[in-house]
């Protein structure tokens, strides 16, 4: 290595820390909507056959 | 859609090992050092990006088709705009993590945070732009009539997607110009191709998790109309 620049370990560590963690944020927010979509077409099913 | 949870899966398998050999094992670049190793994500969130917003263009032309030649019993493919809406919004994510990581890697590089260099600004325009065709969607509630807009203005905004890729070669950018398998050592090559795939088969298990949320939605929405997902009527 020539040393024209080292380290920044720091940015490396924001940079997949920002990554998987927002991944992670959005897998979660995905669920979340599925169980309030899940909920909601059920919901709209018993509607129905009442 | 019951693979999604194993291809979602696969896909954090790979990430962890491709992360794991780009980060610990993979030797340091010789001019940028250690700051090189954010690509091993950046790289995979371009080309996710780009896979998304290409299955939403093939979305958009497969829901105009229907509306340019409709089928003789008069059902519309929903599929196409559920494929539209979910391939949009994680595209629209992994666009946004790109800029980002691009940004924290331009900061000890190139000394900013962001220029208006070719490559950033197309980049830019391109996640505005499919922000834009959400957005647009949010907007109007009649489902035939969004789904319709939605694959207009997505076909329009994918425009942007070869000019975010040949932006580099077309224009002076201090954005480097692709690599390739030849271009650059195995080692560094190879966390990249891991990482890469990883990246495919999380973006896919998103978007079919997604898909089901769109679907589950628009059926919920159309039952309160009275017009059924199979009924011809909702034109």
């Amino acid at each position: 290595m020539t040393g024209v620049m080292q380290g920044h370990w720091d940015a490396v560590v924001l940079a997949y820390s920002l990554t998987f963690g927002s991944m992670g944020v959005y897998l979660v927010s995905v669920l979340v909507r599925t169980r309030v979509a899940l909920a909601a077409r059920e919901a709209a099913d018993q509607k129905e056959a009442s | 859609m019951k693979l999604m949870p194993a291809v979602g899966a696969l896909g954090v398998f790979l990430l962890v090992v491709g992360s794991w050999i780009g980060l610990f094992v993979a030797p340091a670049d010789r001019f940028m050092g250690d700051i090189q190793r954010i690509m091993y994500v950046h790289v995979p969130s371009a080309w996710t990006t780009m896979v998304c917003f290409t299955v939403s263009l093939v979305a958009a032309l497969g829901w105009v088709y229907g509306v340019v030649r409709p089928a003789k019993d008069g059902q519309r493919s929903w599929g196409w705009d559920d494929a539209l809406e979910s391939s949009i919004e994680v595209g629209v994510m992994f666009g946004a993590l790109l800029v980002m990581q691009g940004m924290i890697w331009a900061k000890p590089t190139w000394g900013v945070y962001w220029t208006w260099d070719p490559r950033l600004t197309t980049v830019a325009v391109m996640e505005l732009m499919f922000v834009a065709v959400l957005a647009l969607r949010s907007f109007v509630d009649e489902p035939v009539r969004r789904a319709t807009w939605s694959a207009v203005t997505t076909l329009v905004a994918y425009v942007n997607v070869p000019l975010v890729y040949f932006s580099v070669r077309w224009w002076s950018s201090l954005h480097q110009v692709q690599s390739t398998s030849d271009s650059i050592d195995p080692e560094i090559w190879r966390p990249l191709g891991i990482n890469a795939f990883g990246f495919l088969f999380v973006a896919i298990a998103f978007m079919g998790l997604r898909t089901q949320v769109a679907r589950l939605t628009r059926e919920t929405l159309l039952a309160g109309d009275d017009v059924g997902p199979s009924a011809g009527g909702a034109r």
